[in-house]
């Protein structure tokens, strides 16, 4: 035990303008041991990390390596002090190759590429990955790139691993795969820190569990002794709010058809119905073409083959749209919020405003008013938490930031609302608000289209779910039909 | 199967596009002029063609970081004007003149990366401003009057290795190490992870501040240098000439070469290599065919029009596979 890295974290606070994140944390942590890091979005687990990681400077308090207090200023002394970092989002470089991607830290002088690509080797293949080292990491799948990240953390001698949501994209197998490094790593005497907002993997992987709220421990203990209900209470500090189950609901009439979509080989002739206030679920794997079926229908990739077809209410019933207007009539909330989601560094009523500016004309100009006052209804109608609509989109938690956007659609009052990851990277108690928000939209009448790699939320919020498998339905399930077992072993 | 083939056939077309582009131009020339396929036009065409290769081979490292410098040509100017006046005021010897352009491209390199980096300003800004003030500073150091290169300078122009000059051998030379060094030093991966993602490289601990200065005083040194190199070429120094454009020249032989404008990719050999062979073949063309003067900015647009549509491409190709 005496040879064990050990870490300790002393009355670590750290304030940011006007933001107590993190207020007198104490954390002893040592070799052989995966600790859960769990709390909501604020909670202060990315501050946290992001000083161990040298990213932020604590405000107070202190850290020990092996007992000897040190001070990390930059990654460079994380690196030097033995801590890895393994981001959410790999931290890339995709021009490059793997192997000038693990060592790029570390070069000095001359590259010599024979050396980089024997430790790249060495590294992944410690990790049973067959990835080649001289491959762009740009033509990479994304698990393998985590892969590749972790890599680069061991590679410079990280014996104090963080990892921070690092299976967000993941898939099933892509997840157990690192479960098993993970676990790895613990049997060869790291320690590791586990940020997940999945409480099955907290539970699955992990030996002790650290829930945080508000900056501060509210919990801790053997991963074991502590219930899914204790964690959740001290997650959101009250009661859970669940989205109900709810009575079969009958539809009757159509309001979209999609006839044999067509993009390449994802989609692959990929028809369906969906009806006035049903929630239709996609169910399928990274790379089932799910995100890609609703860009397709959203106009914004090419569509080699099929149509869509959509009932405006005027009593012609189902017309053919062509794709370039269908945005008209569509809501899309996008998988990834910050890339095409939002304008971060817009206020909340211009992003709110943005999607439907036409209604806004007076004569040449833009109401601004009006588009104040109905951002403002709509932030109130979502529950939005922010000081008010004036604020910054950037200023927001991703649960609110989900919120905005949701609401910037529904502004427009679409026919169709496609969603996809309506609660990606959310925390728990803005997620079942959005689950029972999209349950409401719908009972309204708003057919919803929405996809999420989630099992239980594609069960919770679904009416209907069609599987898709390589770009191809392979089965669809009705509400009392849907089932885990059923859904995994269709998109399999 | 056939489908697979066919696709390779359009990415081979678009990856060698600009070689298969030059040849194509060649052929033209070849067929109009008797005397485009002969050696001393060659010899003509690589010698004019060493200032711009020096140019631009600094301009990579820049587009490569994602950033832009348009003050190179002044920079140019400037540099050749005091490397002229030391030789023909202070009647210092050629290397001293040569060493101290190349000084004085390094001193307004330091100023551009001082106030991009340090001051943070927008790296157009800051350098367009200098062009401005440095084209000045050239007719202020030379009073505003043309002045004709010494004799030493003819002379050392005159000089031969295997029938070649030394314009010739000093840009390939520039361009090698400078690729050497991008390639096959940590400097040079530096650059490319700061331009690939920045906030990546400030993760893994690149200082993203210090690589960017470094290469905008690389960026200037080269362009001092390569200012001497264009006034040996004219045979005078025209203080309101001289590496006029250069710079927008030097990013039309970058792109051309396969450098993105957004950052991240390209190369010097044979990249820029053959986007300034490009450059300079359509140049020397025109002239061997008594091109009318008036069509050459015609021709120079629509060459950084090709540069354009050829970069587009090449990214579309990028999206598609994903």
């Amino acid at each position: 035990m005496e040879n064990q890295t050990s870490l300790e974290i002393k009355n670590i606070s750290k304030t940011f303008p006007g933001v107590k994140a993190l207020d007198d944390i104490n954390i002893k942590a040592h070799g052989g041991e995966i600790i859960g890091l769990i709390g909501v979005n604020g909670a202060g687990k990315s501050t946290l990390m992001n000083i161990l990681g040298g990213i932020h400077k604590p405000s107070q308090g202190q850290i020990l390596i092996d007992g000897n207090p040190v001070e990390i200023n930059s990654p460079q002394d994380a690196e030097k002090y033995g801590i890895g970092f393994i981001h959410q989002e790999p931290v890339m470089f995709n021009y490059m190759t793997v192997a000038e991607n693990i060592s790029l830290s570390r070069l000095k002088g001359k590259v010599n590429y024979k050396e980089i690509n024997v430790i790249a080797k060495e590294y992944l293949g410690k990790m049973n990955c067959d990835i080649k080292p001289t491959d762009k990491v740009g033509e990479l799948p994304i698990g393998s790139r985590q892969m590749v990240e972790i890599a680069r953390a061991l590679s410079s001698g990280g014996k104090i691993l963080l990892f921070d949501e690092p299976t967000a994209s993941f898939t099933d197998k892509e997840k157990q795969k690192l479960f098993e490094v993970i676990r790895d790593l613990k049997k060869q005497g790291s320690c590791i820190f586990f940020i997940s907002h999945f409480l099955d993997e907290v539970e699955e992987l992990t030996d002790r569990t650290i829930v945080l709220r508000d900056g501060k421990v509210v919990i801790t203990g053997n991963t074991k002794d502590i219930t899914r209900e204790e964690i959740l209470r001290n997650m959101i500090g009250g009661e859970v709010a669940q989205v109900g189950n709810e009575q079969k609901r009958t539809f009757d009439k159509v309001t979209m058809k999609v006839e044999n979509l067509t993009v390449g080989k994802l989609p692959d002739h990929v028809s369906f119905e969906i009806r006035r206030g049903e929630v239709l679920g996609i169910w399928g794997l990274m790379g089932s073409g799910r995100t890609e079926t609703l860009r397709a229908i959203y106009g914004i990739d090419k569509v080699d083959e099929g149509a869509v077809y959509l009932d405006l209410d005027d009593g012609r019933g189902l017309q053919k749209i062509s794709f370039k207007d269908i945005s008209n009539y569509c809501g899309y909330v996008t998988e990834a919020r910050h890339d095409d989601g939002c304008m971060l560094p817009w206020t909340l009523w211009e992003n709110m405003a943005a999607p439907n500016l036409k209604a806004y004309k007076k004569k040449l100009f833009l109401d601004y008013n009006q588009q104040k006052e109905d951002s403002k209804e709509f932030a109130k109608k979502l529950n939005v938490k922010a000081p008010s609509v004036f604020t910054n989109m950037s200023a927001l938690s991703g649960g609110n930031q989900q919120k905005v956007i949701m609401a910037k659609w529904l502004m427009k009052k679409p026919k169709v609302f496609l969603i996809d990851e309506p609660t990606r990277g959310v925390d728990v108690g803005a997620k079942a608000e959005i689950q029972r928000m999209i349950r409401e939209l719908a009972r309204e009448g708003t057919s919803c289209l929405v996809v999420s790699s989630e099992i239980e939320e594609i069960s919770a919020l679904s009416d209907r779910v069609i599987i898709l498998n390589r770009g191809v339905i392979k089965g669809e399930l009705s509400r009392e039909e849907i089932e885990k077992h059923t859904l995994m072993s269709l998109c399999v | 199967m056939e489908n697979k083939k066919q696709f390779n056939v359009k990415n081979f077309l678009i990856k060698y596009a600009l070689i298969i582009l030059i040849l194509l131009l060649w052929v033209v020339y070849g067929v109009n002029s008797p005397y485009f396929f002969t050696v001393k036009n060659f010899k003509s065409l690589i010698v004019n063609a060493a200032p711009l290769l020096i140019y631009a081979t600094g301009m990579t490292y820049i587009l490569i970081l994602g950033e832009i410098d348009l003050s190179i040509g002044s920079i140019g100017a400037v540099s050749a004007s005091l490397w002229i006046m030391s030789m023909t005021e202070k009647d210092m010897p050629l290397a001293a003149a040569f060493g101290i352009a190349i000084l004085t491209g390094l001193i307004c390199g330091t100023v551009n990366a001082f106030l991009i980096i340090k001051l943070k300003i927008n790296a157009f800004m800051v350098t367009l401003g200098m062009q401005f003030l440095l084209r000045g500073v050239c007719y202020l150091v030379v009073h505003g009057e043309q002045i004709l290169t010494p004799q030493k300078v003819r002379d050392f122009a005159k000089l031969r290795l295997f029938t070649l000059s030394p314009l010739f051998y000093i840009g390939l030379l520039v361009a090698i190490i400078m690729m050497l060094v991008y390639k096959f030093t940590s400097y040079g991966r530096k650059v490319q992870a700061t331009g690939c993602n920045k906030e990546a490289a400030k993760l893994v601990g690149v200082n993203v501040d210090r690589t960017k200065f470094i290469a905008f005083v690389l960026c200037g040194g080269l362009a001092g240098l390569a200012g001497a190199f264009q006034c040996i070429n004219v045979g005078m120094l025209l203080p309101n000439g001289l590496g006029d454009g250069s710079e927008f020249l030097a990013i039309t032989a970058c792109v051309l070469g396969g450098t993105s404008l957004l950052g991240g990719v390209g190369s010097i050999i044979p990249g820029t290599l053959l986007g300034v062979v490009f450059y300079y073949s359509i140049e020397n063309g025109l002239g061997l065919m008594g091109a009318n003067v008036y069509v050459y900015p015609i021709v120079r647009g629509i060459v950084i029009f090709l540069a354009m549509v050829t970069d587009s491409l090449k990214r579309s190709i990028g999206t598609s596979r994903k």
